[in-house]
């Protein structure tokens, strides 16, 4: 034994210190547990927002370009099926499941009254009419392909095809008429009917041979087919050529029935302007840290329609944002450094005016889908947070609302897509999902607020010179 | 085997992308480091384990703060550097807990130990030696380790735990005197019951 001095204290308290074996056993659960929350993994959150937002902007994209191509390639053929329909299944009676190819052009042709395309269709009718040659037939068929082919997708096509049948039978006494005395048909019909027997005995031919009897302008122009009756012998010793030239103003038709159509849309898409109300639930993040309540916007919106499809918007929408974010993403300018800001939650209030152009897409139906994109200002009213930090360790919490007005000139992305649907003659509904990045720092911590949501406007559109 | 310097340096380069596997390697790395400082400072097991996590979450924080450019001994900076954390945490435990540190009651803690007159340290393990430091008063300990294993000055420690200077100089040499009996009397004990 012997006194322990200070020196010897001091030095052997040292080596323990440094030597002994401190008990315990690591829990590093708790410790990610608290890391959990105080250091949240931005990136996989952020990517998993923004996986998320391109998932949805994609598919809104997509779905408006497959709307856009398939009404502009089927309308037109629909319109015209819809107009020509109830006139030939009145004038005849219907057989169904008789489908004639080759007059179904023929039938189009019905809907555009050019006299030249009447007189030819009816040379051909009356020669199809007294010679249902085989060759013909096969002239036919490949002269119609094409414009066959456009409309053989729709279902419509039995539709279109049904009435030319129908007509035969009020095309009959007409033949009969135009036979009588006319030697050059019966001489016709021979070769022709021998063709058809040798060449192509099939049910399919012959019954497209008979349904060439049916073409329906000759009914309604038996005056102007006349002439073509005389000239009888070279029509059906040239049945081939006879039904091309029958089948190619009748494939023309379409055509013109799609430029009727472009002239009768280019007229009704003409420059308008709208005003509407809006409002919606907005949803507010800094880079997708933390989640928050949900904010609010309503406004009045207006825009200028230069055509059918391009458009500009702007407007007056109040906001409300909540959001929550880490301290680190807070930058007071008057920042203390014995304070540690930990997590900064609240919200603010806002005019917010958009300047938007926007495209809208095409459509078969009512339903059309639209995108826009822009800038959007911000005029602050007011802001609320709820600091949560530590001073020296110790933690606290501490609220402070700012109502100085600051203003934010264009410095929001703004992002939408959404769908239109007519609820009355000037009034349009919109669901408009949209999205909007900062482009500057927001409020008193010139915060990085980013904003989804989805906003419903009801809007009254009308048209100049209506 | 790697170069402790270069393993730490890995490490904290992916802690200061917030990546959960260094952070947990760099957990396991230093547990045992922390552990050693937290125990001195506490009395009880589970408080100077949650001070060691809470120590981790700090270092893991700040972790981009750390100036690895200073010196070519990176283990050593490093381990300097966390060192300062856990102790901090430590007393910022104590101002916690111990409300008595900011007034008379820290200059006149005092334990009813009997005085002995002379001890015999040599025959203590370096355990029991930190476990007569760990029955000393909160104060006294921190001011104890703050000065005697810490090597910080008095002004330094008045600074720290905002008392005065003179406060820090007789805190220690009450709680110098306060581990000699205790020491006495484990010794006492030691020989008493040993064959």
């Amino acid at each position: 034994m012997y006194p322990l001095d200070e020196n010897d204290l001091d030095r052997l308290s040292a080596e323990a210190a440094e030597h002994y074996h401190a008990p315990g056993t690591p829990s590093w659960e708790a410790v990610e547990q608290v890391l959990d929350i105080e250091l949240p993994q931005k990136k996989d959150k952020r990517r998993r927002g923004l996986f998320f937002f391109l998932i949805f902007a994609g598919l809104f994209i997509s779905g408006a370009a497959w709307w856009n191509f398939h009404g502009t390639t089927t309308a037109p053929v629909t319109n015209t099926v819809a107009k020509n329909i109830p006139k030939d299944a009145n004038a005849s009676n219907a057989t169904p499941g008789n489908h004639n190819l080759a007059t179904a052009p023929v039938n189009a042709s019905n809907s555009t009254t050019n006299n030249t395309t009447i007189k030819t269709t009816n040379k051909t009718s009356a020669t199809a009419l007294s010679q249902p040659s085989a060759n013909s037939l096969i002239a036919a068929k490949q002269s119609t392909t094409p414009a066959i082919k456009r409309s053989a997708k729709t279902t419509s096509y039995h539709n279109l095809l049904t009435p030319s049948f129908t007509s035969a039978a009020g095309a009959e006494p007409l033949a009969g008429k135009g036979n009588t005395g006319k030697p050059s048909a019966k001489k016709a019909g021979q070769p022709v009917a021998a063709d058809a027997a040798t060449v192509n005995g099939s049910t399919d031919v012959t019954g497209t041979s008979n349904d060439q009897k049916t073409v329906p302008p000759v009914t309604a122009t038996t005056s102007v087919v006349a002439p073509a009756q005389d000239k009888g012998t070279p029509a059906a010793t040239d049945s081939a050529a006879t039904a091309k030239k029958a089948i190619t103003p009748a494939a023309t038709t379409p055509e013109t029935t799609k430029a009727a159509d472009k002239k009768k849309k280019s007229t009704a898409g003409g420059k308008a302007f709208d005003i509407g109300v809006t409002g919606g639930v907005d949803m507010s993040t800094v880079r997708f840290n933390y989640g928050a309540n949900v904010g609010y916007n309503i406004g009045i919106l207006g825009g200028y329609h230069f055509n059918k499809n391009w458009s500009v918007h702007t407007g007056a929408v109040y906001t409300k944002k909540d959001y929550k974010l880490e301290g680190d993403d807070y930058h007071s300018t008057i920042a203390n450094n014995s304070y540690n800001l930990e997590t900064v939650d609240g919200y603010c209030r806002m005019w917010e005016v958009p300047v938007l152009g926007r495209y809208t897409f095409n459509s078969r139906t009512n339903t059309r889908v639209f995108l826009s994109g822009g800038l959007s200002s911000y005029f602050m009213e007011q802001e609320h947070y709820n600091y949560s930090y530590k001073y020296n360790g110790t933690p606290g919490v501490r609220s402070w609302t700012n109502n100085s007005s600051s203003n934010y000139w264009f410095s929001i992305l703004d992002f939408s897509a959404g769908i239109e649907k007519p609820m009355g003659p000037h009034l349009i509904a919109q669901v408009e999902p949209y999205a909007r990045l900062p482009l500057a720092g927001l409020g008193f911590g010139k915060i990085q607020l980013s904003s989804f949501g989805v906003n419903v406007t009801l809007q009254y559109r009308k048209k100049f010179g209506k | 085997m790697s170069d402790p310097g270069v393993q730490i340096l890995t490490l904290v380069e992916g802690c200061c992308k917030n990546d959960r596997n260094n952070q947990r390697e760099l957990y396991h790395l230093l547990f045992g480091y922390a552990m050693k400082i937290c125990y001195r400072y506490t009395s009880h097991q589970h408080e100077a384990e949650e001070l060691t996590n809470e120590s981790f979450v700090k270092l893991f924080k700040n972790i981009k703060l750390f100036d690895a450019s200073r010196q070519t001994n990176v283990d050593a900076l490093f381990k300097a550097w966390f060192k300062r954390i856990v102790i901090n945490t430590c007393i910022d435990h104590l101002r916690r807990n111990h409300s008595m540190l900011n007034g008379h009651s820290l200059t006149n803690d005092s334990e009813n130990i009997a005085d002995a007159g002379e001890t015999g340290i040599d025959r203590l393990s370096y355990e029991e030696i930190v476990e007569a430091i760990r029955q000393l008063s909160p104060v006294y300990k921190t001011v104890f380790n703050l000065f005697v294993i810490e090597g910080m000055t008095h002004e330094e420690i008045a600074s720290q735990l905002d008392i005065s200077v003179g406060a820090s100089k007789s805190n220690l040499s009450k709680a110098r005197n306060n581990l000699r009996k205790i020491i006495l009397h484990q010794t006492q004990y030691k020989a008493y019951v040993s064959p």
